[in-house]
């Protein structure tokens, strides 16, 4: 679509591939580019023919966080407020991948670095190239880690190795953030890694695919007893959907079942 | 009925009613017509013999975002007076039935304050709860500085009233604004499940018990006991409660008539 500036967005069976496109700047992000990235998630959202999203970089880099060339993050005349570029611009970007009814997949193609590390990790899947660069350059700017890592390192890491990442600020490469779960595969095509994986979830009911995602997330908040509840609540739910019928008869009837999403 | 609709959804079990508010293209902003007809339709499901408990909706992106401003943008106090538009709001409070608030999405300003004025809130995960009023310059008019702060308490209510600013589902359920959250597609059918346990109980007892509640917040403590204790006697002038009892020392479950 031609709306965008600074992203690309195509559309091939039932998956819409968002491809980050500074290369020059190593797909830092301004301002511009952060809404677009979240105008296309919500598009996608809308359409009924697309089930799943996979977000990726065009060039050498995945993303490389906050373009500091933006005037809004810039220390010149004493009155900044980065707490509102977090607010309005970050905040809204991750929140709206971890929020998107349909799954997105990140193909790490390149180096992720500052809040290009949140975008990467708050994708619902991902697959990266290996000996990719995730770098947590926060304490050598004097600033803190942002845009949910915190939540999302410390929980797939540990403590003391995610204060190790942000304090230290050394880079963790892809093949260590695969040992410990927090990337599902490691491939030297990453996109077609991606839409692998895009293809699988796309046979699937997307009714199912939501609420998998959304009782999964929550659980990371939640108690046993939460737990239990929301899966029970969900479960009454699609037991009444005609996806589910379907995936039984097909069951039965030894076939693929064909989902339409109600 | 233009604004509202007004629903049996539960084919085996017709003692649950559903109001939906109907406004979607002006995320069911509470008109005067609307409120008009959302009292008359819930003062006729009180009579209603068949219905025992009552769920009030909106749709999936809004329960309600509050009162309708085109209608009060040049509005003068005595414009207010005479239009006398809480006068509707007021008579929710005569409903003697439970009414159970299900809110998806934005429950804003009157729409929150709609939701307070129903007996319990079930929210799906997406709903959002403020009283945005401060931020057009004027104040909550139909409970939203007194049942809040009922609700939640008066240092959070402030917060909410004098920011504007909203809150989600599972913060408005950490401060008891809300009783329960569940994913928000799951809400309607979440919300039946309470409101048939509740339609299973005893209604005349369900009546007196949403009453005295209710009297907690406008008594001392002495004399809602005193009330409340006027209720519980009142229950055993009823055949329900025999029915209850007796089905208890029976092992059984109770066959409740109403009366």
């Amino acid at each position: 679509m031609s709306q965008f500036k600074f992203i690309k967005y195509a559309e091939d069976n039932r998956t819409v591939t968002i491809t980050m496109n500074r290369p020059e700047l190593y797909n830092a992000l301004n301002a511009e580019a952060k809404m677009e990235i979240v105008q296309a998630i919500r598009e996608a959202n809308k359409s009924p023919t697309i089930h799943s999203i996979i977000l990726t970089g065009e060039g050498k880099a995945f993303c490389t966080g906050q373009d500091l060339n933006d005037r809004s993050v810039q220390a010149t005349n004493g009155t900044i407020d980065l707490g509102h570029t977090l607010q309005t611009e970050w905040n809204p970007l991750v929140t709206a991948i971890r929020d998107s009814k349909k799954i997105v997949i990140a193909a790490v193609n390149g180096v992720c670095a500052g809040a290009g590390v949140s975008v990467a990790i708050s994708c619902d899947l991902i697959v990266s190239k290996p000996n990719v660069k995730f770098v947590g350059a926060f304490s050598k700017l004097g600033l803190a880690p942002d845009a949910g890592s915190t939540y999302i390192f410390s929980r797939a890491l540990g403590y003391q190795k995610t204060m190790e990442f942000f304090l230290m600020g050394e880079a963790l490469v892809s093949e260590e953030l695969h040992k410990v779960g927090l990337i599902n595969a490691l491939s030297d095509d990453a996109l077609a890694k991606a839409q692998e994986y895009a293809q699988n979830i796309n046979k699937l009911s997307p009714l199912s695919t939501e609420m998998i995602k959304k009782n999964i997330k929550a659980s990371l908040d939640s108690t046993y007893n939460e737990s239990i509840e929301r899966e029970t609540h969900v479960q009454r739910f699609l037991g009444n959907s005609s996806d589910y019928k379907e995936g039984l008869t097909a069951f039965l009837e030894k076939r693929q079942p064909i989902f339409t999403g109600n | 009925m233009e604004n509202i609709l007004l629903e049996y959804p539960y084919k085996n079990n017709e003692h649950i009613a559903l109001v939906r508010l109907n406004r979607p293209k002006v995320l069911n902003a509470l008109s005067t017509d609307l409120m008009n007809e959302l009292v008359d339709c819930m003062l006729e499901l009180d009579q209603n013999p068949n219905v025992r408990v009552i769920i009030l909706t909106g749709n999936e992106r809004a329960f309600a975002a509050g009162a309708d401003i085109a209608q009060m943008v040049t509005a003068s106090p005595i414009d207010q007076i005479n239009d006398n538009r809480f006068r509707t709001w007021e008579m929710l409070r005569l409903i003697t039935k439970p009414i159970i608030a299900a809110v998806n999405g934005f429950a804003l300003g009157g729409g929150c304050e709609l939701a307070m004025s129903c007996d319990l809130i079930i929210a799906g995960d997406d709903a959002k709860f403020s009283q945005p009023e401060i931020k057009i310059g004027t104040i909550p008019g139909a409970g939203g500085t007194q049942r809040l702060t009922r609700a939640i308490g008066k240092s959070k209510a402030m917060m909410m009233v004098l920011t504007g600013d909203m809150i989600d589902a599972e913060t408005a359920c950490d401060w008891g604004l809300v009783a329960k959250v569940v994913p928000a597609p799951t809400l309607l059918q979440e919300t039946f499940e309470l409101a048939k346990t509740i339609a299973d109980r005893a209604p005349v007892a369900v009546r007196l018990a949403k009453e005295a509640v209710n009297k907690s917040f406008e008594m001392t403590l002495k004399d809602g006991m005193d009330f409340e204790r006027r209720n519980f006697y009142l229950t055993f002038s009823s055949l329900d409660q025999k029915e209850g009892m007796k089905a208890f020392m029976e092992k059984r479950s109770p066959n409740y008539q109403g009366n």
